[in-house]
């Protein structure tokens, strides 16, 4: 279906992404390619749904044969007909405002008739459950229901072929899971799948081929059963995200003692302005010195909600927040917390590194010391006359630590640190959030991630409605139980 | 129900045209006829929202003329202004709640080329999004006091814009890019005759339109 022959690809100006990639996949096959970020994943699914090289220009040499057409020789929304392509941000994948318009957006392009365009917009409705969204508006669906409408749209043109770079990126488990069963059934209907993906659990059993990727070169093949009988250390050693969800990191040794408290919030009510539902009612919570806790629950449980009033970002009906034990009042929290966003480039707002870090910071001795230490730690200072925008994904959330910790916080809050990331960088990450702890900060982390919550948090607090329904350490649950939990709302 | 996308448009056409040359009698008519316009659409809510905020506008600016002081006097002039965009807006409302499918199959049959049609689909699709993320730049402003909202930053004008531009420039960039290497995968640059799910006919319905149009155009002679 799918043949690769010696391909060599590198962006315009810059070096090689692809180095001599051979493979060939056959008709009816799944195969998943994974790797470390950077490897070189996505660049290959863009020479194989032909926006290399009709899209990105660049430098492509050796052959890719759709279906043994050279797709040099084919316009690119030709292929489009043969392959069907799912992205990872739906923000940037959709061009109309409701979802059966978007269902059909392919197809009109491709002059179907109306008759056609109706009868295939009906199946997919029902066979993907959207009948009842047929016409909602787009920017209202969850990430998860984003997700279905994008593959739904894919199928309406009715590819043979589809390619996906990293479905799941943006997915809780619950919507990860349902690409898992959206998957299954288009393999059952023959299409050949290829999908770029960091977490590997859910494609187990859809799999049949893994491509293991480093520096731009295949360098591995393994079926999922092989992939399962892994050891842990030959998974950190690939830097791979564990593939089954019954063991794996679990258990965090070291458990917080500490009794002096950072956050306490007391009865928390928040309600928007014109909802008839509060969007948190009566949330009581605290976090210690040094302690990290995971806030998990599906989207629209509140986790957000949360986050923000904590920041300031919204006004509380009712209640107080109180950090270090005194009551602070709206104005007067952005101070004293610190919040990481999932997307760090907003949080970017000057011409370098030096510049972003003593941003509202008077220079003096003091501060430039102070700087100087914390991009040291962070692993910034040889880069710290960069451009914000030019850094990696792990520099740019930790230059937005390091912000945060040079307004000495005593609460951090991230969201979501880890979608998206590869095994290597996540626990990356756990060590970063492991120094803040270190510091004494109180952590806050909204995550759908099962292993970072299992890696790196000391308790788990799990939101359903605007209440908190469960509030337990993580020692106490087995990973088999969080995983339930991260699972089922 | 709405009526075809045409009728709407020669409606907004007929009304911008109009707001502008008749004379205060005539803009309340213009104004009643764009509320029965959003009213026989079952857009209630948006109708007596329009209509309370223009009557009110009226009442204040009527007010305005009588009194003395010449400052408010030129205050009443810039009321004068939004009070005639307000027919505008009820008209262009209604277009707004439209499916953006809807919208473009009725250009489509007005013969408006391809490639304007094209730039109306992105530049539709894009705007909520850049409303979203000037939220979310808002938001992280505000966390590091950089915030618009905050009176002693306008101290800066200047720096206050960078910091706004800088990251929403950023995020553009890639959104675009994004977003036209998916419209390229999904064939939006077939070639050949583009097709849709609304047929835009003239149904019965629609000959309530046509009346109104009728109306606001006698609204001239008020």
């Amino acid at each position: 279906m799918i043949t690769l022959n010696h391909v060599s690809f590198g962006y315009q100006g810059q070096s090689k992404q692809l180095k001599e990639i051979n493979l060939k996949i056959k008709e009816g096959e799944c195969v998943v390619i994974t790797g470390s970020s950077g490897c070189g994943k996505t660049t290959l699914t863009r020479v194989m749904n032909g926006l290399i090289p009709h899209f990105y220009e660049g430098e492509l040499t050796g052959n890719v044969a759709i279906k043994d057409q050279d797709t040099r020789q084919w316009p690119l929304w030709k292929i489009g007909q043969t392959v069907g392509s799912v992205f990872q941000d739906p923000k940037s994948q959709f061009f109309t405002s409701i979802v059966r318009d978007e269902l059909a957006f392919g197809m009109g392009n491709y002059g179907a008739s109306l008759n056609e365009m109706s009868r295939r917009l009906s199946g997919v409705l029902e066979n993907r459950s959207l009948r009842d969204l047929e016409y909602r508006s787009l920017m209202q669906l969850s990430s998860g229901q984003k997700q279905s409408v994008a593959v739904a749209a894919a199928e309406m043109v009715q590819p043979d072929i589809y390619i996906m770079d990293e479905p799941s990126a943006n997915l809780d488990m619950k919507a990860t899971e349902q690409m898992r069963r959206m998957l299954l059934q288009l393999k059952e209907q023959g299409k050949t799948i290829v999908i770029a993906e960091h977490r590997l659990y859910y494609l187990t059993d859809v799999a049949d081929r893994i491509v293991y990727m480093e520096d731009g070169r295949i360098i591995d093949l393994f079926t999922p059963e092989q992939l399962i009988a892994f050891s842990d250390e030959k998974l950190a050693e690939l830097g791979l995200r564990g593939p089954v969800l019954t063991h794996g990191r679990s258990g965090r040794a070291g458990i917080c003692k500490e009794s002096e408290q950072r956050l306490n919030i007391r009865n928390l009510s928040v309600q928007y302005r014109r909802a008839k539902q509060p969007a948190l009612r009566d949330v009581n919570l605290n976090v210690a010195k040094g302690e990290v806790v995971a806030l998990i629950g599906k989207n629209g449980a509140g986790k957000t909600t949360l986050a923000r009033t904590i920041c300031g970002l919204i006004g509380e009906k009712c209640g107080t927040i109180a950090f270090n034990a005194q009551s602070v009042p709206r104005k007067r929290r952005r101070q004293q917390c610190w919040f990481v966003m999932q997307d760090t480039v907003y949080q970017l707002f000057t011409d370098s590194v030096w510049n972003e870090i003593m941003l509202n910071h008077p220079v003096t001795a003091e501060t430039t010391a102070r700087a100087e230490l914390l991009l040291k730690q962070l692993h910034l200072w040889a880069i710290k006359d960069r451009h914000p925008a030019s850094l990696s994904g792990g520099q740019k959330q930790r230059l937005v630590l390091g912000v945060g910790l040079m307004q000495q916080t005593d609460l951090m809050i991230l969201d979501e640190p880890t979608s998206g990331l590869d095994g290597k960088n996540l626990c990356r990450v756990i060590d970063q959030i492991k120094d803040l702890r270190a510091r004494g900060c109180g952590i806050l982390i909204i995550t759908h991630d099962h292993e970072l919550v299992a890696g790196a948090c000391d308790r788990v607090v799990k939101l359903r409605d605007g209440q908190i329904i469960l509030n337990k350490k993580t020692s106490d649950l087995k990973l088999a139980t969080l995983v339930h939990e991260m699972t089922n709302y | 129900m709405n009526f075809d996308v045409r009728l709407q448009f020669a409606m907004l056409i007929l009304c911008s045209i109009l707001v502008f040359i008749v004379g205060t009698t005539g803009l309340s008519a213009v104004a009643v006829i764009a509320f029965l316009f959003l009213l026989s659409q079952g857009l209630i809510k948006q109708a007596f929202k329009w209509i309370i905020i223009f009557f009110g506008l009226l009442v204040c600016s009527v007010g305005l003329f009588h009194a003395p002081w010449s400052v408010l006097n030129y205050l009443n002039f810039i009321l004068l202004i939004i009070l005639r965009f307000i027919p505008l807006l009820m008209v262009a409302a209604s277009l707004g709640v439209l499916p953006t499918g809807e919208l473009v199959a009725g250009l489509k049959k007005l013969k408006i080329p391809e490639s304007i049609l094209l730039t109306l689909t992105v530049a539709l699709r894009f705007f909520p999004i850049l409303m979203d993320e000037i939220k979310m730049i808002n938001d992280s402003a505000y966390l590091r006091g950089l915030s618009v909202r905050d009176w002693r930053n306008w101290k800066h004008p200047l720096i206050l814009f960078e910091h706004m531009i800088v990251p929403l420039l950023m995020r553009t960039l890639k959104l675009v890019d994004d977003l036209s290497a998916s419209a390229s995968t999904r064939g939006i640059d077939a070639p050949g005759e583009k097709t849709s799910l609304y047929q835009i006919k003239f149904r019965q319905f629609d000959v309530v339109n046509v009346i109104l149009i009728g109306l606001i155009g006698a609204s001239l002679f008020l």
